[in-house]
């Protein structure tokens, strides 16, 4: 009898083990599919950037500085790397659009005909849904990040991680530019 | 009830509860005559004549209790002429007790119909009406029987599937957009087999239940629903879809009518806009693959008002009331629907 309760006590703490291994795998999969999502909607900003760029060009002859951000943006995007997270890359493509949209604002001010061009206003509003995605699609990340950390971080998933998948705690996307500003900062 | 009748045909009504009686069919008059909300309330104040809404129903009361105790003292000397005469007074006494009492209906009858009109003119609910967009008149039964067979959830009952409550609004969003919307109660009753103690006599039991949702005509989104509870879509939502988030993919289960158009529309944007609307919300989201229409079923009841209307004893309390008062469910509904499709 006594053996028997034995056998099931282990063969319970097997069966544990392996639920908590497999939902560190899923886990660990959705964070690398919301990271998929979040470099593939950036790249989907390659398209709009690309037809955004000969439309500037035309009217900006004074604002160079647009014309190289737009290439800039472009060329990072291209370099963020789609299979692992790469968040400080994600964090300066981040900082290059807001750059981006705050020249193309002036650019507009400066030339109200660019204001009016149908073709513009398209692309603008396809960027602005596109960077609503990225918004969305990091949000996701950094919820699934922060699943996935508690997961292999509490106890006993920490010692089945160990034993078993030795997977990594993944960083979380911070807006430094954002948090720059702030006179607090948290002590973690 | 034939006593009701001998009641109501040789009623007393007494001068203080007249008062209460003009109170009463002026409410109606309000009622009837108001445009507005703020038109209700502007007539009920100021009032310009008693605000009693309480009958006064003391004296028949004491009767009551007087010729009971009357009544009673028979049964010392049954025999007695004086206590024999007791009996006889306290049976008239019982009597004018019965025909001078003044029941609370009249009261809460006009009670619910100023509720009533306050709900339909503070969110311009027409009831039992169909869609202002749709200009044909159409038969109320084939309509609300086409907009069932529109989504496979108005099949919970085995003995019926009524829509027997609705009322038709138009929502309006923060941008001016308005959608066309048809809020509904949906009642079904299924039967259960219910076995006795022994285990072989079976009983036949009607459960009724409730369910309250919304109708949105003219919606762009196609061909997905999504659900809280842990049950399975088939034809024409047979494609189940998990989304990048995990904590969506716990608490919603997801649905498309086709792959492709699934995978599209689920954008990560799309996604925190779903987990938000039912963040504090069960229930079940439907866009139909092609009539442009969405069906939202939940069990929060959209027509059950914040404040019960009770101890109204005089016009002010009443006006409070109505000021106060709202749909709690159908207001977080409309905010939250509004602003999921923009």
């Amino acid at each position: 009898m006594g053996l028997l309760i034995f056998l099931l006590l282990i063969i319970a703490v097997v069966v544990a083990c392996i639920m908590i291994r497999n939902n560190i795998v899923r886990h660990h999969n959705a964070s690398i599919r919301a990271w998929s999502d979040v470099a593939s909607y950036e790249r989907q900003k390659i398209k709009i950037l690309d037809g955004l760029q000969p439309l500037v060009e035309q009217y900006s002859s004074f604002e160079k500085g647009t014309l190289e951000k737009v290439t800039e943006l472009r060329q990072n995007i291209l370099n963020l790397n789609v299979n692992n997270t790469d968040v400080s890359q994600l964090q300066r493509i981040e900082s290059l659009n807001k750059e981006l949209m705050r020249s193309l604002n002036v650019v507009v001010e400066n030339y109200p005909e660019l204001k009016a061009n149908e073709i513009y206003l398209k692309m603008m509003n396809e960027i602005e849904e596109q960077n609503e995605n990225v918004g969305a699609a990091i949000t996701i990340f950094n919820r699934n990040v922060e699943l996935f950390n508690n997961h292999i971080q509490i106890f006993p998933n920490n010692i089945v991680n160990t034993m078993t998948l030795g997977k990594k705690a993944i960083r979380p996307f911070r807006d430094q530019a954002v948090t720059q500003n702030f006179d607090y900062r948290p002590n973690f | 009830m034939p006593l009701d009748t001998v009641q109501h045909s040789i009623h007393i009504r007494r001068k203080k509860n007249e008062r209460v009686f003009q109170n009463i069919a002026r409410l109606w008059e309000i009622g009837r005559q108001a445009q507005t909300q703020q038109d209700i309330l502007d007539r009920l104040h100021p009032w310009n004549a008693p605000i009693v809404l309480k009958f006064e129903n003391i004296l028949p009361l004491l009767l009551a209790a007087l010729g009971l105790f009357f009544m009673l003292l028979i049964f010392i000397g049954p025999t007695n002429i004086w206590l024999q005469l007791c009996l006889v007074s306290g049976l008239f006494m019982m009597f004018w007790a019965y025909i001078s009492y003044e029941d609370k209906k009249p009261i809460e009858d006009v009670i619910e119909y100023l509720e009533q009109q306050t709900i339909a003119k503070k969110y311009q609910l027409a009831f039992r009406q169909q869609p202002q967009h749709i200009s044909v008149p159409l038969q109320p039964v084939l309509f609300i029987a086409h907009l069932k067979q529109l989504f496979p959830v108005f099949n919970q009952g085995t003995l019926s599937n009524d829509i027997p409550y609705y009322a038709s609004t138009v929502w309006s969003d923060e941008e001016g957009k308005q959608h066309q919307v048809m809020v509904f109660q949906y009642h079904y009753v299924n039967e259960v087999r219910v076995r006795d103690k022994d285990g072989s006599d079976v009983k036949v039991k009607e459960v009724h239940k409730d369910l309250w949702g919304v109708f949105v005509f003219d919606v762009e989104i196609q061909g997905l629903a999504i659900t809280t509870a842990r049950k399975n879509f088939y034809y024409p939502y047979s494609f189940p879809w998990h989304t990048s988030d995990i904590q969506t993919n716990q608490k919603l289960n997801i649905f498309g009518s086709n792959e492709m158009q699934t995978a599209k529309l689920l954008s990560p944007a799309f996604v925190l806009k779903l987990a938000d609307f039912f963040a504090q919300r069960q229930g079940d989201l439907m866009f139909h693959p092609t009539s442009h229409t969405l069906c939202f079923l939940g069990s929060a009841d959209l027509f059950k008002i914040s404040s019960q209307a009770k101890n109204i004893q005089d016009i002010s309390v009443l006006r409070g009331h109505l000021r106060t008062f709202k749909l709690p469910y159908l207001e977080s509904l409309q905010r939250d629907l509004t602003h999921f499709l923009k």
